[in-house]
């Protein structure tokens, strides 16, 4: 037979390896049950501690006068970050070609939208009375009051919720030419749901073509979000008169680190997953190792932040941001500082070294210190800098009580919990892109450098 | 376009426009609670022309309106009408020592500070929030007293809307 | 899916949930009416009732606001003479004591066990008479023995009589703070056994020896007022017109422009050296100075010879000879409780004469007008009173306040002498050490909750009357004897009068009235007697010649037991707790201490230097011995303290079962000699040295304020002095302006608008150099505003709620000289309602906002507790509500009908008092007049002593507030960040040059 037909054959072989590999994935093993288990465990701890809180009053925190956010908020910031490289990987790196985008696309989108589900609970959570969460919503009440606009809190809500709708619609949308490969693949009640999901696709040139411009479009939409959203929540801030806070770099500061905390979690999240739900044909070494150089990227760029605001409190002579940095560096809140310093500045840099970032024990490892580094950075920003504020009689220190400990292990058992449910039910990698890509391969080898054969 | 889009919309829009009513429109339903004695306000007010003021004494000079004391009733029905069922228990009590646990009709929150006096002295017409009282011969609350409520009147009047005019 | 049946049904039902949630819940609340309305008493209207405070002998004038008939809040009586309207931190707090929960709630015997059980007011009246009647039938004499506070006027002739008609005249005033030195060495002195009067509002320089006249000495508020008055007349450029020798600085030492640290023992040798120096420099006036007994006598005393043992150079007590002389008439107080050693009477007379030298007898040294605290017993008379005791010479004893086994010292055996008793019969209202010993209690009116008449001083004769009915079973003491005579027959006919409030009157009637110049009709006089809240009189003034002191003057050195390397102790009078008697109001532990800012606890002041010699750190316990016992208590650092001395503050905890102050074993008296001294016969509270040993335990003292305040560079308070040109070009028009080194850099400053004020603009100017830092307007607050006490773990996590601190700004008292410049400020912050307010823009639902009024409005009911304001607010003056607190029963009763209780997760804050200007506005409006300038004013700017605090509108030009906003000396705590504050302060003035010239 020709060489050409030989081909076609071969990829078609592939195609059905893909959907096979990919639906095996779909079939869960105990290990994936105990996990579900651990983490409902876990989300339950989690509700009864804040129901404490709730009946108790905040006394049963570790906040005090005068610093009045602490790991609740810091959890917020953390998990909006985590949000982002989400869009970054599958809207940008879609916008520019980034072929190797496509087998972490899908879980990068999944992530950005149970991240955001994630970080919206904490802003409630952290309310003194929670059950009136609603009032800081703009509705049309009788008793004629409005929620103010002013108030950076009010930005929040809007570019949060902004935030979840794009990425959930992004996510939905790339998902329906593969719930289309389910509902073909699956029977019974599964087959309805995921035929009404689909929305009928049938997977004509014509639906593709609607289907890529959409996508396109969703894409291009998302892209500004990543920079709107992070500004706007590192606005709460900057638009505070407090030392350490009010500063002009917050938002390009922000966003660089909710990008860079992004991808480590990125990598935490795909390395276990590719290894279980052995996808290592699809997510490669070689994918890995480009998110490890950007990751190298946007931990320089967070460095350079830390030290211009170091630079902007020695240079303006303000003696009340020299005092709070002065606590950070050599005071009470030295050893989170370096810390903070260890894993996002330095930790990074070994990832100059090919040999390292190639290795998956390596990249773990370090994607975790990164994201225990991230979450140090905006704690010791936010009550680092309300417990060192202008009325130094009213100085003192916080520390996280058991309760908020539970409820930020709780976050990540929510987290973790949504994602499990996504993996079991949905293919983790998009199939028809990896196909695409595949297909680009074939016929232009030098578009894709990935090792496909095993 | 599917079935499941077809049940989402219309539901979303109905659970928008419901609670938006529900906050627009409170509900105005008359409270009119059982009281240890049937007291007539008609009969007090309209038939024997009896002034708000000579039992809700306080009004005019107090943020209270007050209600009367036992001894004020009994000024009066120690004679009038001493026979019929409420002066009865009217008596009882009053021969007991112990006051009588009338029960709000018109209540107000703990975070709202109301003035009668300013609103009298301002010729508000204890009608104008109270109703016909002179008409009921149960007494029953007439207006919601929700803040919106309140508002409305002090916007048309140009009283104060500041928040701290009642709420400190 | 769901049907849409069901679905709307779901809707509705959470529809109207949530509207009942939003709107107010029906509750069938009840309404209940007066049966009897009384008259006097509209609803929701307050009635003020003038009494006099009882919290301390001073007996300040007092009214008492009642709301439908309970207490709410006590402030001075502005017609009294004493006090003129201000009561202290502990008049203040003095509704606490009122509503007490842990007070008597009725009369009590001791069982057989030796418990108390409750009993009926028959069965007690029934076992005092039965107790009384043999003493009557065998005829006894002095068996029956009354030992109480002060009384005085028909109070004090019913006891007299009463003791009279039981063959008794053991009457004994017991004060736990006696002057008796003073008292001798003004009868040695000048022939009057009294306590002279002192002026210092006419004095140029102030000399105090240890006297803490601001806090606890003879009449705290009084001498604070007349204290301000001196100090507002001083020279701006020579603003140094108060000098404080003693061991310890005091809050009235840190009030001080300089404080000269003595080795303890030593004051009277200086004290003779300072007059030395007068007669040296040729100061002196002549009629003292002529006198030939005086040279020889101070001859001995040249500063160069007590130089050695005093530790004072020479120029620097040449410099206080001149200031005591140079401008007449100046004052010297003697001998507060610190100095009171063996060497009382001796330093009382070595003062004395320093003022007879300085010619300020008759000027700002007056007598002819007897304080009560000259009838006082003293040391000595209760001694011998223990004695009789002792011998069974005391049949029935009564106890009447005061609590004696708490207050003498412990080794003076009069715990067992009061167990030696056959019948003790007490009528405090508070448990205490004492009545621990008693037979039966019969538990006294609250003075709120009583008639009654106190003259603290010749020509004042206060009216106490029942502000409301009693709040437990208890008596008038007063009726209790009355009630109990009429059921003896012998004593039957000799008290007619039915009640004591009958007896008050004829007394008053009689004593008063028929006394008065011109006629006047009971119906006049009576009511003019309650409105005013007394009767007063100017007294005239005597004349008195110094005679010869001199064979009364040998100076001997003072001997003090115990270990020679221990150190010598100080007891000092608690500034909030005076003796302990208070020791159960929770505000006064909650409300920082003013020396050392620490809160809840008693504790042990340690020098540093002393500490470091002992390696001791704040928070260690330490065992203090010293031959007559010993006690363990956690050590403070304080650097205010002659490093010969540690010092420890007095009643600030007892054993008693009190829930707010119950602590085993910390009374400091069982530490000091139970000697009388032997001139006087009064306490030797300054006897013993004691040696101090580390436990090893720890107990961390908790503190309010972060030791970030000790810093040199503080950003509250603007740099000291003001000069005068720079003050000029900071005098600012009265409408608040943006700083203008700001404004003048960036141009207009503000992106918005400027608030529009059109009726009023309430605003506050807070004098630094009027305030001493006595708390008074923190617990004004607390009272008027239903300030939560949170107790002392939660004051550890930073969780207080006081709406107003006073800040100590002090630096580490460095000490190059013999002289210290004590360089205190004391800094009221509380929220400064700034036109620009940092807190407002950032809540999302417009809880906090700017009122048209120009107060910085907080809304509880819309607080949904993002706690975002309280993170922007630079002054840190909001707090948030991290419980719903709540107070025990019956304390709640105190609170303040007109300030909504907070819940929990809402913030909260200073409100200037919102609820007094809607009231004042209201009342303005209903007597159809404009609101002026003192219609309104704050509970803080109501009680302050030293009207360091004025409050008013400042559209208003002519309104006080007005005036004082423009001040020379006016400027904004961080007026850099443009907040624009609604509170400006006034800078405190201080000495620019040294102590000493040369």
């Amino acid at each position: 037979m020709s060489l050409q037909e030989s081909t076609q054959a071969t990829q078609r072989g592939n195609f059905q390896k893909v959907n096979r590999d990919v639906l095996r994935a779909l079939q869960p093993g105990p290990l994936y049950f105990a996990l579900l288990g651990v983490c409902l465990i876990v989300i339950a701890f989690g509700v009864w501690a804040w129901s404490h809180q709730v009946l108790e009053g905040l006394a049963v925190t570790g906040l005090r006068h005068p610093v009045m956010w602490g790991a609740y908020i810091t959890t917020f910031v953390f998990w909006v970050g985590i949000a982002h490289s989400g869009t970054l990987i599958s809207a940008i790196l879609f916008l520019f070609r980034a072929r190797w985008r496509a087998a972490i696309s899908r879980a990068a989108e999944a992530m950005t939208v149970f991240a955001v589900m994630t970080a919206g609970l904490f802003p409630i959570i952290h309310l003194g009375r929670p059950w009136l969460f609603y009032w800081l919503l703009p509705y049309p009440n009788e008793r004629t009051l409005w929620v103010n606009f002013r108030s950076p809190l009010i930005w929040d809500v809007f570019a949060v919720g902004t935030y979840f709708t794009v990425s959930a619609m992004f996510f939905y949308v790339g998902l329906v030419p593969d719930l289309a490969v389910l509902r073909d693949n699956s029977t019974g009640w599964k087959r309805r749901i995921f035929s009404v999901a689909s929305l009928g696709w049938l997977g004509t040139g014509r639906e593709w073509k609607h289907f890529s411009s959409a996508y396109l479009f969703l894409a291009a939409l998302a892209t500004p979000l990543v920079v709107s959203v992070h500004s706007v929540v590192s606005w709460d801030f900057a638009v505070a008169i407090v030392p350490g806070w009010h500063s002009t770099i917050f938002a390009p500061y922000f966003v660089a680190g909710a990008i860079f905390s992004g991808l480590a979690m990125v990598l935490t999240l795909l390395i276990p997953a590719r290894a279980i739900l052995n996808l290592k044909d699809y997510i490669t070494l070689h994918h890995l190792e480009n998110v490890a150089k950007l990751i190298i990227v946007s931990s320089l760029i967070v460095s350079y932040a830390y030290l211009t605001e170091l630079f902007f409190a020695w240079y303006s002579e303000n003696p009340f941001a020299q005092t709070v940095f002065l606590s950070r560096a050599v005071g009470d809140f030295a050893p989170l500082f370096w810390l903070m310093v260890l894993c996002n500045c330095l930790a990074p840099l070994l990832f100059f070294f090919r040999k390292l970032r190639r290795n998956t024990g390596v990249l773990f490892a370090i994607s975790l210190l990164i994201n225990v580094g991230m979450w140090t950075e905006r704690f010791v920003i936010i009550s680092g800098s309300l417990a060192r504020e202008y009325a130094r009689t009213s100085w003192d220190i916080y520390s996280p009580s058991w309760v908020e400990w539970s409820i930020l292990l709780a976050s990540f058992a929510w987290f973790a919990f949504w994602f499990l449910l996504f993996i079991r039910h949905l293919p983790a990698i998009p199939i028809a892109e990896v196909k695409e890509s595949m297909h680009r391969a074939a016929h232009d080898p030098s578009s894709l450098h990935t090792e496909q054969q095993t | 376009m599917s079935k499941s889009l077809l049940l989402v919309v219309p539901t979303v829009l109905i659970l928008v426009l419901a609670a938006g009513c529900l906050w627009i429109f409170p509900q105005e339903e008359a409270y009119s609670p059982d009281q240890p004695i049937a007291f007539d306000h008609k009969v007090h007010v309209t038939d024997f022309g009896i002034q708000c003021l000579y039992c809700h004494s306080y009004a005019d000079r107090s943020p209270f309106a007050g209600v009367p004391s036992v001894e004020r009733c009994m000024g009066c029905h120690l004679i009038v009408a001493a026979q019929t069922e409420g002066v009865k228990t009217l008596n009882g009590y009053w021969q007991r020592g112990e006051p009588i646990p009338w029960i709000k009709v018109n209540v107000l929150p703990r975070f709202v500070h109301f003035n009668h006096e300013a609103h009298v002295r301002a010729e508000v017409d204890c009608a104008q929030c109270h109703g016909k009282v002179e008409n009921m011969s149960k007494l029953s609350r007439v207006s919601s007293l929700t803040m919106g409520w309140c508002l409305e009147c002090h916007r048309q009047e140009e009283a104060s809307v500041d928040c701290l005019t009642c709420h400190y | 899916m769901i049907k849409r049946r069901d679905f709307l049904k779901t809707v509705g039902i959470s529809g109207s949930a949530a509207l009942l949630d939003a709107c107010t819940g029906e509750n069938s609340e009840t309404l209940v009416p007066y049966l009897v309305p009384p008259e006097d008493i509209v609803p929701g209207v307050p009635a003020y009732y003038t009494t006099s405070c009882r919290e301390c002998p001073a007996g300040c004038g007092m009214l008492a606001k009642t709301r439908e008939g309970r207490v709410i809040k006590v402030e001075g009586n502005p017609r009294h003479p004493i006090g003129r309207g201000k009561l202290c931190i502990r008049g203040q707090a003095s509704v606490q004591s009122l509503y007490n929960p842990d007070r008597f709630q009725g009369p009590q015997r001791r069982n057989e066990q030796g418990g108390l059980e409750p009993i009926e007011w028959d069965q007690a009246k029934e076992l005092l008479v039965s107790r009384l009647n043999p003493l009557l039938s065998e005829g006894a004499s002095q068996k029956v023995a009354w030992l109480g506070r002060l009384m005085t006027g028909s109070m004090e002739s019913l006891v007299r009589q009463w003791l009279g008609a039981l063959g008794s005249d053991r009457l004994l005033f017991y004060e736990t703070f006696q002057y008796e030195a003073l008292r001798r060495a003004s009868e040695i002195a000048f022939g009057r056994l009294e306590l002279p009067q002192y002026h210092l509002e006419e004095a140029q320089f102030l000399l105090s020896f240890g006297a803490d006249f601001l806090e606890t000495w003879r009449s705290n508020v009084e001498f604070t007022s007349a204290f301000q008055q001196m100090r507002s007349s001083r020279p701006s450029n020579a603003p140094d017109n108060f000098v404080y020798l003693g061991n310890r600085l005091s809050l009235t030492g840190s009030n001080a422009d300089w404080w000269i640290p003595l080795r303890p023992g030593t004051e009277v040798q200086l004290a003779l050296s300072i007059a030395h120096s007068i007669l040296d420099q040729g100061l002196a006036v002549e009629t003292a100075a002529s006198q030939e007994w005086v040279r020889p006598l101070l001859a001995p005393y040249s500063p160069q010879s007590t130089q050695e043992s005093t530790g004072v150079e020479v120029s620097t007590v040449r410099e206080l000879a001149r200031r005591l002389c140079e401008k007449p008439p100046s004052l010297a107080l003697g001998g507060g409780i610190s100095a009171t050693g063996e060497q009382a009477v001796p330093l009382e007379l070595a003062v004395l004469l320093l003022n007879a030298l300085a010619g300020n007898i008759g000027k700002t040294v007056r007598f002819g007008t007897p304080s009560v605290l000259d009838r006082l017993a003293s040391y000595q008379e209760i001694l011998d009173l223990a004695q009789e005791m002792n011998e069974d010479k005391i049949q029935v004893l009564f106890l009447h306040h005061g609590d004696p086994v708490f207050t003498l010292p412990t080794s003076s055996g009069f715990a067992q002498a009061l167990d030696n008793v056959p019948f003790v019969v007490s009528f405090s209202s508070l448990p205490d050490e004492t009545t621990a010993h008693a037979d039966l209690i019969l538990p006294d009116h609250h003075f709120l909750e009583s008639w009654g008449d106190y003259s603290p001083r010749s020509g004042v004769s206060t009216i106490q009357q029942p502000a409301m009915q009693p709040v437990f079973d208890t008596k008038a003491t007063a009726d209790v004897l009355l009630s109990t005579a009429q059921e003896m027959e012998e004593l039957a006919a000799r008290f007619t009068d039915s009640t004591y409030a009958e007896r008050l009157r004829s007394h008053w009637d009689a004593t008063i009235r028929k006394t008065l110049d011109e006629e006047i009709p009971w119906e006049e006089f009576w009511p003019d007697v309650l409105t005013r809240g007394g009767h007063f009189q100017e007294q005239p003034l005597l004349e008195v010649d110094l005679h010869n002191i001199s064979e009364h003057l040998q100076v001997t050195e003072e001997t003090l037991v115990g270990p020679e390397e221990g150190k010598s102790l100080l007891l000092y009078p608690s500034p909030y707790f005076f003796d302990g008697r208070n020791v159960n109001n929770p505000w006064l532990h909650e409300i920082p201490d003013p020396t050392t800012q620490l809160v809840w606890d008693s504790w042990v002041e340690v020098h540093p230097e002393t500490a470091r010699e002992l390696a001791l750190a704040e928070g260690d316990v330490v065992e203090l011995t010293s031959p007559y016992g010993s006690l363990t208590a956690p050590v403070h650092l304080y650097d205010g303290l002659h490093q010969d001395v540690i010092a420890m503050p007095l009643g600030r905890a007892k054993s008693a079962d009190l829930r707010y102050a119950s602590k085993e074993g910390v009374n400091p008296m069982q530490l000091i000699s139970p000697e009388p001294a032997a001139d006087s016969g009064s306490v030797l509270w300054r006897s013993v040295r004691v040696g101090i040993t580390k436990t090893g335990a720890r107990h961390p003292l908790v503190s309010l304020q972060s030791e970030g305040a000790e810093r040199p560079e503080d950003a509250l308070v603007a740099i000291q002095p003001v000069e005068a040109p720079d003050a000029a070009q900071r005098i600012r028009p009265s409408e608040l302006e943006a700083p203008e080194a700001h404004s003048q850099e960036h141009g207009p400053v503000d992106y918005y608008p400027p608030h529009e004020h059109p009726d009023h603009q309430w605003s506050m100017v807070i004098d630094l150099d009027a305030c001493t830092g006595c708390n008074a307007c923190a617990a004004a607050c607390y009272a008027e505003n239903n300030v939560p006490v949170v107790g002392r773990e939660l004051c550890g996590h930073g969780r207080e709620m006081s709406w107003l601190r006073i800040e100590r700004h002090q630096k580490p008292l460095i000490r190059e000289t013999d002289v210290v410049f004590t360089d205190r400020i004391s800094l009221p912050v509380l929220c400064q309602h700034c036109h620009n307010a940092p807190c407002e823009p950032v809540c999302p639902v417009f809880a906090t906002y700017h009122n048209p009024e120009g107060l910085n409005a907080q809304v509880y009911a819309r607080c949904v507790g993002t706690r975002y304001c309280s993170n922007n607010c630079p002054y840190k003056v909001r707090r948030f509500n991290w419980h719903t607190f709540t107070v025990p029963e019956p304390l709640q009763l105190q609170l303040n009908p007109d300030v909504t209780t907070r819940t929990a997760g809402v913030m909260e804050k200073c409100t200037f008092c919102v609820q007094r200007i809607q009231e004042g506005k209201n009342r303005a409006r209903c007597e159809d007049r404009e609101v002026g300038d003192g219609d309104v004013t704050p509970a803080c700017a109501q009680t302050c002593p030293t009207d360091a605090i004025v409050f008013g509108d400042l559209n208003d030009p002519v309104s006080r507030v007005s005036q004082l906003a423009g001040h020379p000396r006016n400027y904004h705590i961080l007026e850099q960040l443009n907040t624009r504050p609604a509170v400006t302060y006034l800078k405190k003035l201080v000495p620019e040059k040294p102590f000493t010239e040369e």
